[in-house]
């Protein structure tokens, strides 16, 4: 009898939880962060401008490569130094503080890098005693507007602050929001980049050619005398339309990424960039590198770029007032990528390290796949190519045959 | 300490059990289907067991769980009331999985093989976290990592055999 007790109370107990509505019901938080920005006076900034001790890589971001020194920037942070001279054993030297940094370029001892809206000429013969030689500012205009909230010429963001914010919500689980991969980072590049002894990736902003250096904001193309390295001296603006994303020199040209196609800017008259070709695709974001007779552009999807194609296009650029596509080529999410002889590096996004034999521009074949998650931009230089993805810098040994045999990877925190 | 008769006659008491289960689950968004294995040990009609699952319900999903059940005889068919207990796993992070249910099985042949029916109340835990991207002109766009925890319950309507 007692058994029969305690059966009946069990059944009675799960069957009344069944019969209630409150059983079945989704219920789906969703936890996030507001930030409020943290202003300093940029004054008081530049006076503080110095070189700290290494820090951890919290994300990779641009970078430059000059003779054996590695610069990357810390997205909206500042900028690593690394010595490079033992490609198997980079050391992080040094981290300079510089809020709002996005790109750099290194000509002889001076580091040109943004600050926001402006650009400051950096003095690193001592790499531990960064010495502020210029301020231009004003030059990327877009950028006083940060997150929704603006800067001014006394004050800047140096931080934010965060607080977690919890709300009920409803909705399917599998619904992708906006989404890009490290949409912020952006490279500089190429084996064949004519950047002095300094070399760039293929999604930089920045871009020296000799005594040039030239910049892109969202519109405009800017040209800056470097003769006196110390003293950059704007010289020439180009009004490029809308959304120009990258820069990349080869030879007297500057081939220009915009979200909506490529420019062909020829710079035979380096302080007075001239258009003389274009090409015009889908909308997407585009890097774009170029060897004798062709340009590769990397078409993706992303949130910035607004676009629905991801995929490789193949230019004959033989008659450069006219490029023509001669083929397209199908990726999961390319972004940067890299030119060394017959080979194509490209940075695949989470797909990896992607190389192709390029000899028959109609007729690519695959080589590789590295697998590494979250490829942005490679730089390459002789046998050597860097590669920066979301888990940290990486470098490789190019074989004879295209192939990559690893080095190193710096990590990041 | 069991002595060696009182040890032997302990093993003899533990029974092996495959409980292997086909079914529905119903909650406030659509109807999934679940399929469970449970083995474990039974003694005195208590059973002990480790379960895997395959959840589909909003998102796939496998829980590992403990199982334990009573069940009352009745000649060779049963009553029997379970709960489960352990984490669910997803291609997001791992959350919690519950379940108790209420059954009845009915015996098949003379080694402990039974058809069972269970009805029961089935929750799971999914924890995504979404890095959202907002559209911006110049990267760097303003970038949020939200976690999105969801708290699933469902009825749970169970079929299958037991070896």
């Amino acid at each position: 009898m007692k058994q029969v007790i305690k059966m009946r109370m069990a059944f009675s107990m799960v069957l009344a939880c069944l019969l209630l509505s409150s059983c079945v019901k989704d219920r789906i938080t969703r936890t996030y962060s507001i930030r409020t920005p943290i202003y300093a006076s940029k004054s008081a900034i530049l006076a503080g401008l110095s070189a700290e001790e290494p820090k951890p890589i919290d994300k990779t971001g641009k970078i430059w490569w000059y003779g054996n020194y590695i610069f990357m920037n810390d997205p909206g942070n500042g900028i690593h130094i690394i010595n490079n001279s033992d490609p198997s054993r980079p050391l992080v030297k040094a981290f300079i503080k510089l809020p709002g940094n996005i790109d750099i370029a290194v000509k002889g001892n001076i580091l040109y890098a943004d600050l926001y809206a402006d650009m400051l000429a950096i003095d690193i013969s001592d790499p531990m005693n960064p010495v502020q030689k210029k301020l231009v500012e004003n030059i990327f205009p877009e950028r006083n507007y940060q997150y929704g909230y603006n800067t001014n010429p006394d004050q800047i963001i140096i931080g934010w602050n965060s607080k977690d914010t919890i709300v009920e919500v409803d909705g399917p689980i599998n619904t992708p929001g906006w989404f890009c991969v490290n949409c912020e980072v952006a490279f500089s590049n190429g084996d064949t980049k004519a950047g002095g002894d300094g070399i760039g990736g293929s999604m930089a902003r920045f871009s020296i050619v000799n005594d040039y250096l030239y910049t892109v904001s969202t519109s405009t193309l800017s040209s800056f005398t470097i003769a006196k390295p110390e003293d950059p001296t704007l010289v020439h603006t180009n009004p490029f339309g809308w959304n120009i994303e990258t820069v990349f020199p080869f030879r007297d040209k500057l081939f220009i990424g915009s979200s909506s196609g490529m420019f062909i800017a020829d710079i035979s008259n380096p302080a007075s960039p001239q258009l003389v070709g274009s090409f015009s695709h889908a909308n997407a974001c585009d890097p774009v590198v170029a060897d004798e007779n062709h340009a590769y552009v990397t078409l993706r999807t992303g949130t910035e770029c607004m676009g629905t194609s991801n995929q490789l296009d193949v230019l004959d650029i033989t008659n450069i007032s006219n490029p023509v596509l001669l083929k397209t080529y199908s990726m999961a999410n390319p972004f940067g990528l890299g030119i060394k002889g017959d080979f194509l590096y490209i940075c695949d996004g989470d797909a990896g390290l992607k190389v192709f034999n390029k000899k028959q521009p109609l007729n690519i074949q695959a080589v590789q796949r590295v697998e590494v998650a979250d490829t942005y931009d490679v730089i390459i230089r002789q046998s050597l190519l860097i590669l920066v993805a979301g888990d940290g810098l990486r470098q490789y040994r190019i074989g004879d045959d295209g192939k990559l045999s690893h080095l190193s990877t710096l990590k990041t925190n | 300490m069991l002595s060696g008769w009182q040890f032997v006659h302990a093993q003899q008491n533990f029974k092996f059990r495959s409980l292997n289960t086909v079914g529905l689950l119903i909650g406030s968004s659509e109807r999934a289907g679940e399929l469970h294995t449970v083995n474990g040990i039974t003694r005195n009609n208590w059973f002990a067991g480790i379960g895997l699952g395959w959840d589909n319900y909003r998102i796939s999903s496998f829980p590992l769980y403990a199982s334990f059940a009573r069940e009352w005889r009745v000649v060779k068919n049963a009553l029997f009331v379970g709960a489960d207990g352990g984490a669910n796993f997803s291609e997001y992070r791992p959350g919690w999985f519950a379940r108790g249910g209420v059954g009845y099985k009915i015996g098949v042949g003379k080694t402990g093989s039974a058809v069972l029916f269970d009805i029961g109340h089935s929750f799971k835990q999914v924890i995504q976290p979404r890095k959202d991207v907002q559209p911006c002109v110049i990267a760097p766009c303003p970038e949020n990592i939200d976690i999105y925890n969801y708290k699933l319950s469902r009825v749970s309507l169970r079929m299958g055999l037991q070896f």
